[in-house]
């Protein structure tokens, strides 16, 4: 089972199975351009904006949704409702919001679109509270003037 | 320079990261408030919300989102997820949200428009003669519908037979800064045929309503005579209702007849597949139209203020 070697943010190597590693539509590419470049150094492909803790939750995502299907080609696909999230992923994520924050980070830098999808579902159904809910849940301040509050809330759009 | 910074040098992810995933360039451990993230990932959030929490709840959060919210591409692409576009949709939109929303909402909003369901949801305004009857197509001397989904109809009597609905615009998720500032397109249809073997006269009369019911348009065409041995192809009559004057919120439609020959039964015209349907098209000038003169009629009475643009092929 051949594996690469990964460098995270803080410095630490981290060892993974290569076609884990896939999964990540950005090693991908890189490892394809490595290949190209055919010098066979075994130095680590460094990743300076994941810390390797992130990295080793990623990798357990990874593990679990190896033999998941490829998503389907957008045009056809309806997103699903965020319902849709499997029990599995509910647990794994059940972490503190900072390092969902992080997980979605990386999932965007990585380029894992099944990671991404569902890490976003996740924090979407904690925004879809009242607002003064959404302030106190994500430490958010309104920066509105009591007018300019009062304004929208009489625009009533919905 | 090794292999591995070469490559990684090329996708500039020596110190960026993914090419547009990052506004700073801090490193992940230090953040830890939901508005440091990048707008694009905000925005895939916002994909994944319900339009109304958004606009109710999340936009009211700070400026930011606000800011977010309000911008065009969330709106294209929950109008994509929804399927009310297509990738290569080139139609110029002015206001995407608006947009979304209008066709979230659109759908007939006339009740029981096929005689499905008999009589129900409809109000009658006259029952003259042996009253209004519900007939499986196509009918004595008539002629089957164009589409095979319609199966009844309903049908008058030798006695004036109306019958209407009043739409409550609000009631129907048509808020109202929706109505006043977009004013959107209101289509109307309806679809009537004689028998082969009377003659009879049909009535149409639809009106867009302010909240205490004066009447601010109409659409009210003369009747029309049919002759007996009339052609029986059914018939459809169709009226846009745009750059109506703001304050819009119910909607009367009104249809029927009596037939010409004073025969005991069912001879007079026949009505099916009635629809009012809101586009997603909204009014072409952003300003109000001028304000009606003070005579202007109460609803149910037969004075019709400005009729714009007439679309039918029949009258």
């Amino acid at each position: 089972m051949p594996s690469i070697r990964l460098q995270g943010s803080d410095g630490e190597i981290f060892e993974v199975d290569v076609e884990l590693a896939k999964q990540s539509v950005t090693i991908k590419a890189m490892l394809e351009d490595l290949v190209m470049d055919d010098e066979g150094d075994d130095d680590p492909i460094p990743l300076t904006n994941v810390n390797v803790a992130i990295l080793k939750k990623v990798t357990q995502w990874c593990t679990h949704h190896k033999d998941d299907p490829p998503p389907p080609e957008d045009d056809e696909n309806k997103e699903k409702q965020t319902d849709d999230i499997t029990v599995w992923d509910q647990e794994f994520l059940k972490v503190g919001q900072r390092t969902l924050f992080e997980l979605i980070l990386a999932a965007n830098y990585l380029d894992i679109e099944g990671l991404l999808n569902v890490t976003c579902k996740t924090v979407a159904s904690m925004i879809k509270e009242k607002t003064e809910e959404i302030h106190k849940t994500f430490t958010v301040e309104s920066d509105f003037t009591e007018e300019e509050e009062a304004q929208m809330r009489k625009e009533k759009l919905v | 320079m090794s292999a591995r910074d070469r490559a990684t040098a090329r996708r500039g992810f020596s110190h960026q990261g993914t090419p547009g995933a990052w506004e700073r360039k801090l490193p992940i451990a230090t953040m830890v408030n939901i508005n440091e993230l990048p707008e694009n990932i905000l925005l895939e959030l916002f994909t994944h919300v319900p339009a109304r929490q958004l606009l109710r709840n999340c936009r009211l959060v700070c400026s930011h989102w606000r800011d977010l919210i309000d911008v065009v591409t969330l709106w294209k692409r929950k109008s994509l997820q929804e399927g009310f576009i297509t990738e290569d949709w080139d139609q110029p939109v002015e206001d995407w949200k608006i947009f979304y929303f209008l066709r979230s909402l659109q759908r007939n909003l006339l009740r029981n428009p096929c005689a499905e369901e008999d009589m129900k949801s409809w109000q009658i305004d006259s029952n003259e003669g042996d009253e209004w009857k519900v007939e499986s197509l196509p009918g004595d001397h008539g002629t089957n519908f164009p589409d095979p989904r319609v199966k009844k109809y309903f049908v008058t009597s030798y006695g004036m037979c109306l019958k209407s609905q009043m739409i409550d615009l609000k009631a129907e998720g048509y808020w109202e800064e929706l109505m006043d500032t977009f004013r959107p397109d209101i289509v109307v249809k309806d679809w009537f045929a004689p028998r082969a073997d009377c003659g009879c006269i049909y009535h149409l009369r639809v009106q867009l309503a302010s909240a205490d019911y004066i009447v601010l348009a109409s659409f009210e065409p003369p009747p029309v005579t049919m002759e007996q041995w009339s052609d029986t192809t059914w018939k459809e009559v169709s009226y846009t209702f745009s750059d109506y004057p703001p304050g819009v919120r119910h909607i009367l439609f009104q249809h029927g007849g009596q037939d010409t020959q004073f025969w005991k039964g069912w001879y007079g015209p026949r009505v099916t597949n009635s629809s009012i349907i809101i586009s997603h098209r909204p009014a072409k000038n952003p300003a109000p139209a001028r304000p009606l003169p003070e005579d202007t009629a109460v609803i149910g009475g037969k004075h019709s203020a400005s009729a714009p643009h007439a679309l039918l092929d029949f009258f």
